[in-house]
């Protein structure tokens, strides 16, 4: 079979070059910004003569980080495991009134962390937040042997493919404080560029000629999104401003074509598959509080936020609003309201172009989906004894959908009741403790993974029966039940409500920390979290007379699903000696998988989703200081990625890291 | 007509600044809420004293004024702003009670035994005791009347309500900057928050325990107007800020199911690949009826025709977060 490249996308040059001129229109607002705070300090230098003085600190670590890998990248989900050379920086500067620091770390090739900010008294703030990581992604394996040679196939294109993605996360923020009235002006900006080989997987063909293909896919995408607004005191209430411009842009290979099949309801063609659209948002938000000293305090914000597909010209406009009542009529008792309001309405072209390389398709849309969703809840907290507080929170919230006939939805409006106790406070000497439940009804539930009904269970306790020892146990119990699930048969459209469902989710945690004296601390922890759930499926069939005739659905009822996780983890600090610390950390932890179909049908279906993962790691770190602020670290390293269902996802790691350190 | 009105509403916005500006100059008191008013105001039979006696005594508060004259609450808030400078009595309320009967020569006589001279702290604001309210009160009462630009949703936030304070995240006397670093995030939310530190503990989870997202990447700690503290008001926005591929509109989308990632995904970590709460191909047929189960004869699919239907959902329906593409059948499967 001919495979065809994928194109990088080229249609509405133009119209990006005009895009890239909006968003430099945006970028003038944050160089202003850059400007002034270049600016502003010089020119308010000569009326300062600072009499404080507050001493620098500096610190520089310089080292190797040697590491090796052995099997699969899943042992180092989020790192490189490339040997390389090992910084760290730390400057923290005060030539008052202006103040200046970083924070500069790289241990490994694409690993870099920087925090650094620089302050001019009150009046200007600013900080910038960079990081960098590498994301080893899944290659999903599929079978050696087709099923069908003719009608069913598989086919990867890049077997070999090891895909990883390069990410970096820039923040800036940006503050300017008038000096004789507090009003702000703030910027923040946000860049997310994440640059690689992702696996993509797809489908060529239909039901009488399938293949499953997977083929590398270099992506380049840069999410930007810049925010400046204006804070200020308007007599008893404060009022921020603020409008948000949010871009996605991708690039690479941003849609793939490839040959299709010929079928009964389209003609065989190159089409386009998995396009990554261009988006766009825009917000504006206005806030208004009122002093939070009083004894009644209020708060309230009006946002709007419009998004657009720069691909397919589908809009959506959301209005959001939100409020807040605090009323404290005594030290004991308080009360807290709150509302908040969403309307999504979404604008779509009735119909759309499916562009082959020589048919051009018209395909009629479904009518968007738009949702109004209210809520308001009230939480009231007394507290009886000075010990003790009490808490209870009724909510209710409405969501109303549009256009449920055409999503073959079965309610329009779905309602929520949830009503939350809670007691915490201090027992005895040393036994602090936190409960809460909460149950919710759900009046017209739409999707089968809402509840009808669902109570949930909260605890956590912590003992310190005196100084240097504190257990600190949490329990947390999740029960949904739902009745009557709704599947639409995939024949004919028509909903069929059968079954039922229940989801039990637990979660323990168990926490020992033991401080035998100044110099040692042990941690001790074990946590373990299992989700259980019984539910009806339904399968589709043939009728089974030969042709491809469909017959009636067959239905499972109470269908066992379950994850499972079980860690220990062991933690030792121990100050040896006053040059030298020592720590150690060992975890472990278990997560194992399943569900059962017992159809004669069914069988083996779940065995394709088997989970059993063992994931160690170990890591031992030391610090000697030498002489005149001269030390050495070292930290080793250990992880272990046993998939213990398939070896091809098995992994082991080693590092060490030898760093010399200086001080100022 | 447009014209008149921009300069209509242009006068009008600088009427309001103009009056805002003067209202804002008047000398006023802050009015604290009575019943917390009292314990954060301190023995009222005490006189304030001034920094200066605090720091004659202890070198300790040598260091913590420092570190505050190189803060913005401290030297570095300028007179022109008009607010407090924030010194030891501001927080811990007058203190001539707390250093009764103690005199320089005292001090100094004790200094050369080796003796470190305990003020009276009984008589000072008992802030580890206080109710968490009250403990926030003492920074509110400067920070709600400056534009404190973060703290729109504080009052009846999550945190707040729950008796948490600032005292708890901020470390007041421990630098001239109190916020708290990025990566040192973690750590301290898990201090409280541990059930959801043992879900980072899961094959599957975002980088937190390795320091390269933080809690406050998703979460406003200081209040927020959605659920769970988030920084935006749905959690679509949150999660695309970084998985910008998903976020669309879309001409076919999953309903508005998509419209919350935590139908199917969990944030903090799963047995799950990709945070799923539930694994392929169990979590799609909770709500979807199956692919035929059986052949066209009425015989179960052989094995490798069932791994081919129910591995995973996602080899076909690639799409699945929405796409522009209709699939072949000209709907939207998200085949395509």
């Amino acid at each position: 079979m001919m495979k065809t490249r994928p194109r990088t996308r080229t249609s509405d040059v133009t119209g990006r070059l005009c895009f890239y001129r909006n968003i430099s229109r945006y970028l003038y607002v944050p160089v202003a910004i850059v400007v002034l705070t270049l600016l502003l300090p010089a020119l308010l230098r000569a009326e300062e003569d600072p009499d404080y003085s507050y001493s620098s600190r500096y610190s520089l670590g310089i080292g190797y980080n040697w590491s090796s890998l052995d099997g699969s990248k899943r042992a180092i989900e989020y790192q490189s495991g490339i040997k390389s050379p090992a910084l760290r920086t730390g400057i923290e500067i005060y030539p008052l009134p202006h103040r200046f620091y970083l924070d500069f770390l790289t241990y490994e090739k694409d690993d870099l962390y920087v925090d650094t900010g620089y302050a001019y008294r009150e009046i200007l703030l600013s900080r910038l937040i960079m990081r960098e990581l590498i994301h080893n992604l899944d290659h999903y394996r599929f079978p050696d042997s087709n099923p069908d040679e003719v009608k069913r196939k598989y086919d990867d294109r890049n077997i070999e493919g090891v895909y990883q993605t390069d990410n970096r996360i820039s923040s800036f923020f940006l503050r300017l404080k008038t000096p004789d009235y507090p009003v702000h002006l703030y910027s923040r900006y946000f860049r997310y560029d994440k640059k690689g080989d992702i696996q993509q997987r797809f489908l060529i063909g239909t039901f009488n000629d399938m293949t499953v293909t997977s083929q590398g896919r270099q992506i380049d995408f840069r999410t930007e999104e810049l925010v400046v607004g204006s804070n200020g005191h308007f007599g008893p209430v404060e009022i921020e401003y603020s409008h948000g411009e949010k871009n996605f842009v991708p690039r690479g290979n941003t849609v793939l074509s490839d040959i299709y099949p010929a079928t009964s309801v389209r003609p065989g063609d190159v089409y386009p598959h998995n396009l990554i659209p261009e988006t766009r948002t825009s917000s504006d938000y206005i806030k208004v509080h009122s002093s939070y000293t009083g004894r009644i305090t209020a708060s309230a914000s009006v946002g709007s936020v419009r998004q657009s597909n720069r691909d397919s010209s589908v809009k959506r406009d959301m209005i959001l609003g939100a409020g807040q009542l605090s009323y404290i009529p005594m030290d004991e008792l308080s009360f807290f309201l709150r509302f908040s309001y969403r309307n999504t309405d979404e604008d779509a072209p009735a119909t759309t172009a499916l562009k082959g390389l020589t048919n051009e398709l018209t395909y009629e849309v479904r009518p968007p989906l738009d949702v109004r969703r209210r809520e308001v809840s009230l939480n009231i907290r007394a507290r009886p004894l000075r010990s003790i507080n009490l808490a209870g929170i009724y909510s209710v919230s409405k969501k109303d959908r549009s256009a449920t006939e055409e999503w073959l939805l079965a309610n329009r409006d779905t309602t929520v009741n949830i009503l939350t106790l809670k007691v915490y406070g201090t027992l005895l000497k040393g036994v602090k403790f936190r409960t809460s439940y909460k149950y919710s009804d759900l009046k017209n539930p739409v999707y089968n993974t809402e509840p009808d009904l669902s109570h949930e269970l909260k605890f956590y306790t912590s003992y310190s029966p005196f100084p240097g020892i504190l257990a600190v146990l949490t329990y947390n119990l999740k029960k949904e039940i739902r009745d009557k699930l709704r599947f639409i048969d995939n024949a004919t459209d028509i909903p069929l409500e059968a079954g039922q469902r229940n989801n039990t989710t637990n979660n323990i945690l168990g926490l020992v920390m033991l401080t035998p004296g100044e110099k040692t601390s042990v941690t001790l922890e074990c946590g373990y979290y299992r989700n259980k759930l019984r539910q009806t499926l339904m399968y589709s069939t043939f009728s089974g007379d030969g042709s491809s005739t469909p017959g009636d659905a067959i239905m499972e009822n109470g269908v066992p699903y379950s994850d499972e996780s079980t860690s220990y983890s062991i933690g030792v600090t121990h100050q040896i000696n006053d040059k030298t610390d020592i720590s150690a950390d060992m975890g472990q932890t278990h997560s194992k998988g399943k569900f059962r179909t017992s159809n004669p049908l069914s069988e083996n279906i779940a065995s394709f989703s088997m989970l059993k993962v063992t994931e160690t790691a170990l890591s031992i770190r030391s610090s000697y200081a030498i002489i005149n602020g001269f030390g050495i670290e070292t930290m080793l390293g250990l992880r272990d990625y046993n998939d213990r269902v398939d070896d091809y996802n098995d992994g082991k790691f080693y590092q060490a890291i030898l760093i010399l350190t200086k001080r100022w | 007509m447009k014209r008149w009105l921009s300069v209509i509403t242009v006068l009008l916005l600088g009427l309001t600044v103009l009056y805002a500006c003067t209202e804002l100059k008047r000398s006023k008191p802050i009015l604290p809420l009575n019943e917390y008013e009292k314990m954060i105001a301190g023995r009222l039979d005490a006189e304030y004293v001034g920094t200066e006696t605090c720091l004659s005594a202890c070198h300790a508060h040598d260091e913590i004024k420092a570190a505050f004259d190189a803060s913005t609450m401290g030297a570095q808030l300028r007179r022109e702003s008009g607010l407090p400078l924030v010194d030891c009595e501001s927080c811990h309320g007058p203190g001539s009670l707390a250093i009764k009967g103690i005199t320089r020569k005292l001090v100094e006589e004790n200094n050369k035994k080796g003796i470190k001279t305990k003020c009276n702290y009984k008589t000072l604001i008992d802030i580890n005791n206080l109710p968490a309210i009250a403990k926030s009160l003492i920074c509110l009462k400067c920070h709600t009347g400056n534009a404190t630009f973060n703290l729109h949703e504080w009052s009846a936030g999550t945190h707040a309500v729950n008796d948490v304070s600032c005292s708890d995240c901020h470390r007041i006397h421990e630098g001239p900057d109190l916020k708290v670093r990025p990566k040192d995030t973690a750590t301290m939310c898990f201090k409280c928050h541990q059930d959801i530190m043992a879900y980072f503990k899961m094959p599957s989870h975002h980088p937190v325990p390795e320091g390269k997202t933080y809690c406050t990447d998703c979460h406003n700690p200081h209040g927020s107007t959605s659920e769970k503290l988030l920084r935006k008001p749905t959690v679509k926005e949150v999660c695309t800020r970084c998985h910008g591929e998903k976020e669309g509109p879309f001409l076919y989308e999953h309903a508005d199911l998509t419209e919350d990632c935590l139908n199917c995904h969990t944030p903090h970590g799963s047995p799950n690949n990709n945070l799923l709460v539930v694994r392929e191909p169990f979590l799609c047929l909770q709500c979807h009826q199956s692919h035929r189960i059986n052949t066209a004869t009425g015989e179960p699919k052989s094995i490798a025709l069932k791994g081919f239907f129910f591995t995973r959902c996602t080899n076909c329906h690639s799409q699945i977060h929405g796409t522009d593409i209709p699939s072949p059948g000209g709907t939207g499967r998200f085949i395509q």
